[in-house]
């Protein structure tokens, strides 16, 4: 994710400095050229020399970041560790993200734009190993990105292979800066001055000038040559012997460099070739040496195929060439060693908590079935906290039939597609499930296949209100340790279905006793709990109760980052559930509004929160005089429940409001004016996507004469909102 | 395979390609090429193989960019032709 630290040895390139410098004035720059070309070092000393002034958000991708929702996220990041106290930047648009799916382009980059271009200083974006990206979705979104890139954003656009970016236009009027390997070649200069400054190596003008034509300026091969020559007697004889050769330098010279070693060290960075990462305990743990750490600072020295991951000297990587030269040294060598290596790393590193590395490890050994035990094993754990994708993640690197023959997956993908709001893929993971035979308890620790589905149940109710009251029955029957990491969860399906059922007492003391059982845990379980409780307390009319039980939620939400899971926007809920019960109705709605328009991009979602949401949103708007709005939200919450005929205590609720905004008259004082022809052209583009700004462009006029003829028609047609205005004025038939 | 795109591929058995890349590859490298039959001569590196479908394609072509060898030359060859190198199998293809 970070920059790798640059070492001294590295040449630093000036005159390649210079030219990174001067393509500032262009809007992006791009570093294209095969491996071994020294891009990553050349940005990384790039950095380095500018950082004080000019701060990098430094992005290193990976096969992952082909989602790009997990590369935004990594951009967003990145941007917001070059901020001082910017942890909120972003945290917009990290929510959106989630909520939004396919929408992204059109929603989500737009808000990061802005939220960039407000930045009060210019950055620089890098994104290094682009060629990792190569889902057409990841580049559309870097394309939206560039083609609107606000102006204090230089991007840098480092790979393999050409981005396939739209760069035409920008090449064309010479807003691109390019380097490729025809300038990251070394010269004839920059080998004397590594072999012969650097490295001491005392080579003389001719011999140089071979190496160089061999290696045809390579970094990569210069590097290696420079290794193997360390130890030469005769240097001329070997880099004749280089010349007369038509082998692949780098698997030429990286062999000789193996040669030169001790068997102990070849043995060493051959066995240790399967990692990804390399750190002192874990090349123990793989090679079954002990002190590994002091061999890897050694290399790290030594070598400059070794790269430091940290200032620390913690961990370490091989250069992609090395190590691939190192792996398939050992792959056809010693190919049945692999797994086991593999395997016992993926030991060591389940054991330390990296469970990213142990999986992965168990997914390259093709050791399935392990990867698939680790994953029921530990995905709750990070499920709860607000890692769903993760886990997500890693049930796409199994291949499709590990996972529906086994129970403990399936229900495990089941929980997430409820989380993320895929209903009709979950209820097809609960049939999987339970038609696997499964014996005992899950690796989870939950007691059973049925009680882990029949909590699930319980906890979304997409069977109903009815049915959630019993799978909360069977869940309770079936999971009676109370020291199960299932039993809160329990507890929380027995809370909901009760709530919604109107059995409040019950509710309250399974919620009680379940948020007793989380133990400061389960911090997703908690937050649903929280809310609960907060709902009865607004129902009971203890309206501050209510509040600090929902803002104890919000800040689960907030400290887990569980933004980002759409089942989350039950705490915001229950906020302004609260803030309307105290009076508060302008926030109230604001809060509302926000939960029921994330809610509504996902329909999967469990349908009970949303109509908890859409009454107290209706309540909250009818209460301030929108009677217009309040209707169409009422209507919306009248659609749910035709799809959802069971829903306990809920038709009643709606009903009463029903009668209540019926009865109620249009508040007093109230204009209803005829709208002029420009409020009605501003109406037209209120239909539509348009930001302020961009309905001003439209119309040729500044964003604040919109402004005021937007708060102009809102007066005139009783609503307080975009939404609002549109659906009165297609009532009154306008539109 | 989802949809077209697939209409130069023989159902389920794929095509077999040549692939010719400058420089000689030892045998260690041999193991990135799975499923290909390597030999390297004068200079240049000879892959031969059947290949199933374009995505395997272009994994072949990406660890060929991931290890910085210049790609000379990617042929499908004739339905008959069987996946192994030898003389008889040699008409100049044009260059990539």
């Amino acid at each position: 994710m970070r920059a790798p630290v640059p070492r001294p040895e590295q040449l630093v390139r000036r005159e390649l400095l210079g030219l990174l410098r001067d393509g500032l004035d262009t809007r992006v720059s791009v570093i294209s050229a095969p491996t071994g070309y020294g891009k990553t070092t050349l940005l990384a000393h790039w950095r380095r020399v500018e950082e004080a002034e000019l701060p990098f958000a430094w992005v290193s991708l990976d096969e992952q970041d082909n989602d790009p929702i997990r590369l935004w996220r990594h951009i967003v990041e990145a941007l917001r560790r070059t901020l001082l106290g910017g942890e909120d930047f972003g945290a917009g648009v990290l929510v959106s993200m989630s909520a939004v799916g396919k929408e992204f382009a059109e929603i989500t980059l737009p808000m990061l734009i802005n939220e960039v271009a407000e930045l009060p200083h210019r950055v620089v974006l890098v994104l290094d190993d682009y060629q990792y990206v190569s889902a057409g979705k990841a580049h559309e979104s870097v394309a939206y990105f560039l083609e609107h890139l606000p102006e204090n954003v230089h991007l840098v656009v480092s790979g393999r292979s050409d981005p396939p970016l739209p760069l035409g236009r920008l090449r064309a009027t010479g807003e691109m800066n390019e380097i490729r390997s025809e300038q990251l070649a070394f010269t004839e200069e920059e080998v004397a001055c590594l072999l012969n400054e650097r490295m001491r190596l005392d080579i003389g003008p001719e011999d140089l000038s071979v190496l160089h034509e061999r290696a045809e300026g390579w970094p990569a091969g210069i590097y290696l040559a420079s290794l193997s020559l360390q130890d030469k007697e005769d240097k001329h004889a070997f880099i004749e012997a280089f010349r007369g050769s038509n082998r692949y330098v780098v698997g030429l010279l990286g062999e000789e460099v193996l040669a030169g070693l001790t068997e102990e060290v070849r043995r060493f960075l051959l066995e240790t070739s399967v990692l990804r990462r390399l750190t002192g305990p874990l090349c123990d743990a793989v090679t079954g040496r002990e002190g590994s750490a002091g061999l890897l600072r050694e290399l790290a020295h030594s070598n400059l195929f070794v790269v430091s991951l940290d200032e620390q000297g913690e961990w370490y990587r091989y250069h992609h060439l090395f190590s691939e030269l190192l792996l398939y040294e050992l792959r056809s060598a010693e190919p049945e060693l692999v797994p086991n290596l593999r395997g016992r790393a993926s030991v060591w590193l389940e054991g330390e908590g990296y469970m990213e590395g142990a999986i992965r490890q168990a997914v390259a050994a093709a050791d399935f079935e392990r990867a698939g035990l680790l994953i029921a094993r530990h995905w709750y754990g990070y499920a709860v906290t607000g890692h769903s994708a993760t886990v997500e993640r890693w049930l796409e690197s199994l291949p499709d039939r590990t996972i529906v023959r086994n129970a403990a997956l399936c229900l495990v993908e089941a929980w997430l597609c409820a989380l993320d709001g895929r209903r009709e893929e979950c209820e097809e993971y609960l049939t999987l499930a339970d038609g696997i035979a499964h014996a005992g308890p899950l690796p989870d620790g939950t007691a059973s296949v049925e009680s882990g589905a029949a909590s699930l149940r319980a906890v979304f109710g997409f069977g109903g209100v009815g049915d959630m009251v019993e799978a909360a029955r069977r869940a309770d029957a079936l999971g009676l340790d109370r020291t199960s990491p299932q039993a809160p969860l329990v507890k929380l399906g027995q809370g909901t279905s009760w709530y919604f059922s109107g059995n409040i007492a019950q509710a309250r003391r399974a919620l009680e006793g379940g948020l007793r059982l989380t133990n400061g845990g389960h911090p997703i379980v908690r937050m649903g709990m929280l809310t609960l409780l907060s709902l009865i307390a607004g129902d009971e009319g203890l309206p501050e109760e209510a509040e600090s039980l929902a803002r104890e939620a919000l800040a689960l939400v907030d400290r887990y980052k569980l933004r980002e899971i759409p089942q989350a926007t039950l705490a915001p809920i229950a906020l302004g559930r609260a803030l309307a019960g105290r009076g508060k109705l302008e926030e109230a709605q604001e809060k509302l509004e926000n939960a029921c328009s994330a809610r509504r991009r996902l329909p999967g979602l469990s349908p009970w929160p949303t109509l908890v949401g859409l009454l107290a949103l209706a309540q909250a708007r009818a209460a301030r005089g929108d009677r217009a709005e309040a209707r169409a939200t009422l209507a919306e919450a009248r659609a749910i429940l035709e799809a959802f005929p069971d829903a306990g205590t809920f038709p009643e609720l709606l009903e009463r409001q029903e009668r209540e905004l019926r009865a109620r008259k249009p508040q007093e004082g109230q204009l209803d004016g005829e709208l002029t022809e420009r409020e009605l052209d501003v109406l037209r583009l209120l239909c539509g996507e348009l930001s302020t700004r961009q309905m001003a462009q439209s119309l040729y006029v500044a964003p604040s004469t919109v402004r005021t003829q937007i708060k102009s028609i809102y007066r005139k047609l009783g609503t307080s909102s975009r939404s609002g205005a549109v659906e009165e004025a297609r009532a009154r038939g306008l539109l | 395979m989802k949809s077209g795109g697939n209409q130069m591929m023989h159902k389920g058995t794929g095509r077999v390609y040549r692939i010719v890349v400058r420089s000689e590859l030892s045998n260690v490298y041999a193991v990135a090429f799975e499923g290909m039959e390597m030999v390297a001569r004068d200079g240049d590196t000879v892959l031969t193989g059947r290949i199933i479908d374009q995505p395997q394609l272009y994994g072949i072509l990406e660890r060929i960019n991931g290890l910085g060898l210049e790609l000379l030359s990617v042929q499908a060859l004739p339905d008959d032709a069987r996946p192994s190198v030898g003389k008889d199998l040699e008409p100049e293809e044009p260059e990539l």
